[in-house]
């Protein structure tokens, strides 16, 4: 997503440095990049900077392994939900190990903007009770559940059942069919008895 | 029935995102809430219409809300329905994670 984003906006500055004249050339590519950008959330301010403060997924999946976060389950949201890509889910075997897990993703995010003006630090929920800790770092979601949790939400179910059955409907949806007509159907039929 | 608008002094009407706490007046049999409960709860859809800064209006046909606790973990397990995104700034991703659907 960033990396087109970006491609998009060297792409329409190109254009309309190179070939001033054809004006309707340069303002296409310069339209794509505004309408996917439109696509984001209000919060899309966070990703209109360098992407300093989000997390990668690579790097999502290092600092997981690194405090051995258990049964890691990676899922790329379906494309109809357009609010986030990855949705990574860990589980933790205590409420401490839970908590640890969110804070080793927030001490991740700090020391990659280390020295910046500004910090970008992405939003965590549900931190004092442990159970169930969601680090929402723009495209990608972690969620951090404890192993009653998870098997109480399962949040697996979801995404992958919504993936299996929403994303054929939706390619169908705009096919266009002919009619079969039926008034016309006996009388060959009858021509042939 | 709503009682009162948690983080407010005094507003009448909860909108989209806002925590309430609530009063349950009827109940499905044999489920964990019962009648007479007093919950808290995070209005997701109302009939009347939220404005966004871009021009969007979004309203649904029904009032609705989500039954959450003192953590802000819901109650329930699956959520029905469309959900604003207006949600997720106001740190309900959980709640956004759970819906079929996002507006």
């Amino acid at each position: 997503m960033w990396a087109v984003q970006r491609a998009r906006a060297l792409l329409s500055s190109s254009t309309a440095s190179s070939c001033s004249s054809s004006i309707s050339l340069a303002q296409l590519p310069w339209r794509l990049g505004f309408s996917s950008s439109g696509v984001n959330h209000a919060s899309s301010s966070v990703y209109e900077g360098p992407n300093r403060g989000l997390l990668d997924l690579q790097e999502i999946e290092k600092v997981l392994s690194d405090v051995r976060a258990d049964d890691v389950k990676i899922m790329p949201v379906p494309k109809h939900c357009d609010w986030a890509d990855h949705m990574v889910i860990a589980t933790g075997r205590s409420t401490w190990h839970v908590k640890n897990i969110a804070q080793a993703l927030i001490y991740k995010s700090k020391q990659k903007q280390r020295g910046a003006e500004r910090m970008v630090l992405p939003s965590v929920e549900g931190q004092k009770g442990g159970k169930w800790i969601v680090v929402d770092s723009g495209r990608v979601i972690v969620h951090a559940l404890d192993e009653k949790a998870r098997a109480y939400y399962n949040l697996e179910n979801i995404w992958n059942s919504q993936t299996l059955e929403k994303e054929p409907d939706l390619g169908n949806a705009l096919v266009k069919i002919r009619r079969k007509n039926n008034s016309k159907k006996p009388k060959p039929a009858q021509r042939s008895a | 029935m709503c009682i009162r608008i948690i983080g407010t002094s005094n507003r009448r009407y909860a909108y989209i995102g806002d925590v309430i706490v609530a009063v349950i007046k009827k109940a499905v049999p044999n489920t964990p809430l019962e009648r007479s409960e007093v919950i808290r709860a995070v209005i997701v859809r109302t009939c009347k219409e939220l404005k966004r800064n871009n021009g969007m209006i979004i309203q649904y046909d029904d009032n609705a809300a989500v039954v959450i606790d003192q953590e802000g973990n819901p109650k329930g397990t699956r959520i029905f329905g469309a959900i604003a995104r207006e949600l997720r700034q106001l740190n309900f991703t959980k709640i956004v994670s759970l819906a079929p659907e996002v507006l």
